[in-house]
């Protein structure tokens, strides 16, 4: 059996005694519970879908364009505009919208984070011409 | 008494570890059952506002496209009951066990 000194013995002890230091504070404050999901996402959706029936403005540029099947420049710009004040107002990414078989309009932040975005999709009806025709609509979400 | 303190702070770690799981756990299902619930919560609303932006003579189409579609893209199964007053709608989640049942606005004229 190897002989060891005194001091050789304290040495080695506080060696040991750093590393189980080192690996207990390592258990107690490396894991914490981590969200897997960015609740943005869902609030986000909510508010953009809430925003398609409640903002008359962009309500009535998106039936009109569907009901002709085609969006007018006018038509597009006030959706595209009211896209990107909604990404400013959410504080989210990006934001898609996909009028089923007529046309998609997408606005995003000026500064996107430098990392893979997380996106998710809602959907949503628009009625036209008071409900003779639904078309479906896409709304994708991105944070 | 090394030992003693190694094999206590080993016990103290491991059901610290544990405790961790336990609580990633609870707050895994908390989140699922947020995002189901907003799901329906979407699927309402759209249901709720287009429901008053549609004629009544145009509302069993929309009935039939509201189950049908907009269930089937939301992963939700949905049943509008015009047939009786007051008007009900049914949002289930069978996947998670949530469901929703409300009333439709019933005007004098419908």
């Amino acid at each position: 059996m190897v002989q060891m000194t005194r001091g050789q013995a304290l040495a080695l002890e506080a060696v040991l005694a750093l590393f189980i230091a080192i690996l207990f504070i390592y258990l107690l404050l490396g894991t914490g519970v981590k969200s897997g999901w960015d609740m943005r996402l869902e609030r986000a959706g909510y508010d953009v879908v809430n925003a398609l029936y409640v903002d008359d403005e962009m309500y009535d540029a998106l039936v009109t364009g569907a009901e002709r099947n085609g969006y007018s420049a006018a038509e597009s710009s006030v959706i595209s505009a009211r896209l990107a004040r909604y990404v400013a107002i959410l504080s989210i990414s990006r934001i898609e919208l996909d009028v089923e078989g007529t046309a998609s309009f997408y606005a995003q932040s000026g500064n996107l984070p430098n990392k893979p975005l997380n996106k998710e999709t809602f959907h949503a009806l628009l009625p036209l011409r008071q409900g003779e025709n639904v078309r479906g609509v896409t709304v994708t979400v991105w944070v | 008494m090394f030992i003693i303190i190694v094999v206590l702070l080993g016990t103290v770690a491991w059901v610290y570890q544990n405790n961790v799981r336990a609580a990633q756990l609870v707050n895994k299902d908390a989140e699922l059952n947020e995002i189901r619930s907003n799901r329906l919560a979407v699927a309402r609303n759209v249901i709720e506002k287009t429901y008053a932006k549609t004629e009544p003579e145009n509302r069993a189409m929309w009935a039939g496209f509201v189950s049908e579609e907009l269930g089937q893209k939301h992963g939700l199964g949905i049943a509008v009951d015009l047939e009786h007053t007051p008007r009900t709608v049914l949002i289930e989640d069978r996947t998670y066990g949530l469901s929703t049942r409300f009333v439709l606005p019933t005007a004098l004229t419908d």
